[in-house]
């Protein structure tokens, strides 16, 4: 297939921004979660070293959206969400309604965004003051930078950030898997959709094509 | 008696500790993190969204494969 028959969804370093992020996940998962049911093993270092990773990577790709005025395509507008829960509610209530073709994103993608971005900020802010309790090469642990009764509710916030991210990673990869998903997983790995991928389920005016 | 086993479940849900103390050095007590005991309701929020949404899919393409006619193919599928 030629390039006249793809359709750029993502850029290279979106691509890597999306996988690296993966990658953090999994590691700050595995070394947050598993040494609390009874796996033991050297895991802080690992844990925090790849929490900086995840808040270098999410600064990049925050700086990199916003110079790119991708911020956009990301964007929910309170109409664009009230249409999309009519149509749930329609297809709940029997109705065969019609529904507008979204541009780069779903609004069920979008969603899932925000609330991305609300977990990671929550744990990589809340990880970032949990690391000055310990020695880094950033500087000297100070476990009374914080108050007991503060500290206390900063794990119980990175705790609930963490919790979230198990039900947002199964749900993510779930929708990753339905087969008629299965173009946004390629586009992730390979950066492309093909033109009628990009012309039967998206509106072409509010999703301009880039070059590749 | 179903009504009455999901109430009590709902009840022992409510009531699941969701908060970890423990005592600090003057034997106070102090918040120390979420109970990770709640990592099986997230997972279990996961799985329900995965099932919700399998059910819509369902409903929505059986509505598809109807004729479209508006409110009378509504009907025929409340029917």
């Amino acid at each position: 297939m030629n390039d006249a028959h793809r359709v750029l969804r993502h850029r290279l370093i979106d691509r890597l921004f999306h996988w690296s992020t993966a990658a953090c996940f999994f590691v700050l998962l595995a070394t947050g979660v598993l040494p609390i049911f009874g796996i033991k093993f050297n895991w802080i270092t690992l844990h925090w070293v790849a929490g900086v990773v995840l808040a270098a990577v999410v600064v990049l790709h925050t700086v990199g959206a916003f110079r790119a005025r991708h911020i956009r395509y990301m964007w929910v507008s309170p109409r664009e969400f009230v249409n999309a829960f009519r149509h749930v509610i329609a297809v709940i209530s029997g109705k065969n309604e019609g529904v507008a073709r979204p541009g780069k994103y779903s609004v069920a993608q979008k969603v899932f965004h925000f609330a991305a971005i609300i977990v990671v900020f929550t744990a990589v802010g809340t990880g970032i003051v949990m690391m000055i309790g310990i020695d880094s090469p950033f500087w000297d642990r100070d476990p009374y930078f914080v108050t007991e009764r503060t500290k206390g509710l900063i794990f119980v916030a990175h705790g609930f950030a963490t919790l979230c991210s198990v039900t947002m990673i199964i749900v993510h990869i779930y929708f990753a898997a339905r087969p008629e998903k299965r173009y946004f997983m390629r586009s992730m790995l390979r950066g492309w959709i093909t033109r009628r991928e990009y012309e039967d389920n998206h509106d072409t005016r509010l999703w301009e094509e880039e070059s590749q | 008696m179903d009504v009455v086993i999901l109430l009590n479940q709902v009840l022992v849900l409510t009531l699941m500790k969701f908060l970890e103390y423990k005592s600090n050095a003057w034997g106070q007590q102090i918040l120390e993190g979420v109970s990770w005991n709640l990592i099986w309701f997230f997972v279990a929020a996961g799985l329900v969204v995965i099932v919700i949404h399998v059910a819509y899919v369902a409903r929505r393409q059986k509505l598809e494969r109807q004729p479209s006619g508006g409110e009378s193919s509504a009907e025929q599928f409340d029917e």
